[in-house]
């Protein structure tokens, strides 16, 4: 007759050392998430930068902002005005884009006051190109409603997807504005005109 | 009565004792990857066109594929298409101004179907050696184009169900579509653009791709 050999047994200290060797891995590994923003470095904007006039190319689209305009009343280009107790800020923009039509529609303003002025593609305050067929510019103008502290040092922001702009191109135009425009703008109501979008050149004043 | 000695562990042991974790472990992280995945399918291949039926310039293309209806259900696409030819638009669709730059071309397709197959939702692009899509716009440039590049405007044919809605919305008056039939879509593309080839598709990721002769 045999006996059964007994199952082996780890020893104590070597049960301990393991749980302890876990423990201390969990212990690492969440002081590295914590200590390092991976996940917001990870699910960032690549922000190009860029200027009045000169083109930013990105992902999806070679784009060039021209001269801003600012007054107290805008002009839709479609028999209607619109006054504001702050300032119009309109954006013409030159966009070509790449590949495929894309609609671009994403933009926000980042003001010189530290707020950021979301643009919709409805409303006041809007952006709105429609498709873009490659190869074809499309002439399109950003319109923002804001108060005249806002608009020294004012960037503005163009992406391709207005509700997510993660791991993606955004264009971050330096607008070149002062507080002097801010204050001429402030007391202008000569209409600025912000139309429509176009595959044809605006005219040019 | 016998008893047996103790041995050291050995190197063989351990990994006899571990075997059941060790076969466990790649199909563990096999579906720890699904997981992480589930959606690069509707996310990223469902977003593009991935999967062509290929043909070359006259030749006939044999397409099917099952489309999601809106509604949890599918439909068939069955459908044979041939690029007849693509050439300058001789005549411009009614109000059409063309950019500076730009040209206006005509596809030339014959399609064949089943009156039955819901065939009123497709796209078409043609494209350059260089894969450039350049998209068929129904409404844009002063024109208004069918919505539907790929049936007859006036029989396009069954649409997807509507649901409660389709007795009241469906006209018993409408032409069937005939079992063949061609359609000359208009697309406006930038000057100096050389197509190699046109898309037709009703859902990504799968697409007919008639080559253009050369």
């Amino acid at each position: 007759m045999t006996v059964p050999e007994p199952a082996a047994r780890r020893p104590r200290g070597q049960t301990l050392g393991a749980g302890a060797a876990v423990l201390a891995a969990l212990a690492v590994g969440h002081v590295v998430v914590t200590a390092f923003p991976v996940d917001e470095r990870v699910q960032a904007s690549f922000v190009r930068p860029a200027v009045v006039g000169e083109p930013v190319e990105l992902r999806y689209a070679r784009l060039t902002a021209g001269e801003p305009a600012g007054s107290t009343v805008l002009d839709n280009d479609d028999g209607t005005l619109l006054a504001t107790p702050g300032v119009w800020l309109t954006v013409p923009l030159t966009i070509e884009v790449v590949g495929r039509p894309r609609a671009l529609s994403f933009a926000e303003l980042l003001g010189g006051d530290g707020r950021t002025y979301t643009v919709f593609t409805g409303g006041r305050s809007w952006f709105l190109p429609g498709t873009a067929q490659p190869g074809v510019p499309r002439y399109a103008t950003v319109r923002v409603e804001l108060p005249p502290e806002a608009v020294a040092g004012a960037h503005l922001r163009i992406g391709s997807e207005q509700k997510d702009q993660r791991r993606d191109d955004v264009a971050d135009i330096d607008l070149g504005l002062t507080q002097a425009d801010a204050d001429a703008w402030a007391s202008d109501d000569t209409p600025v005109v912000a139309g429509a979008w176009s595959d044809e050149p605006p005219e040019q004043p | 009565m016998s008893t047996t000695t103790d041995s050291p562990p050995t190197s063989r042991s351990w990994w006899r004792r571990n075997r059941w974790a060790l076969i466990a472990l790649p199909v563990a992280l096999a579906l720890a990857l699904v997981a992480a995945g589930d959606r690069v399918r509707t996310l990223w291949w469902e977003q593009d066109l991935r999967r062509p039926t290929t043909v070359g310039a006259g030749e006939t293309a044999q397409f099917h594929q099952r489309v999601y209806d809106g509604a949890g259900g599918t439909l068939p696409v069955d459908v044979e298409v041939r690029l007849d030819g693509v050439g300058e638009a001789t005549t411009l669709p009614e109000d059409m101004e063309l950019p500076a730059g730009t040209r206006a071309v005509q596809v030339d397709l014959t399609l064949s179907a089943d009156p039955d197959v819901v065939l009123t939702g497709c796209s078409l692009a043609v494209r350059d050696a260089a894969g450039t899509r350049y998209g068929y716009v129904a409404s844009g440039w002063g024109a208004l184009q069918s919505a539907t590049p790929c049936v007859p405007e006036d029989a396009p044919g069954p649409w997807p169900p509507l649901g409660d809605l389709e007795d009241a919305l469906s006209d018993p008056d409408d032409l069937p579509r005939p079992a063949t039939w061609s359609v000359s879509p208009v697309v406006v593309v930038p000057d100096g653009v050389e197509l190699a080839d046109v898309a037709l598709w009703w859902q990504m990721p799968q697409y007919v791709l008639l080559e253009v002769a050369s």
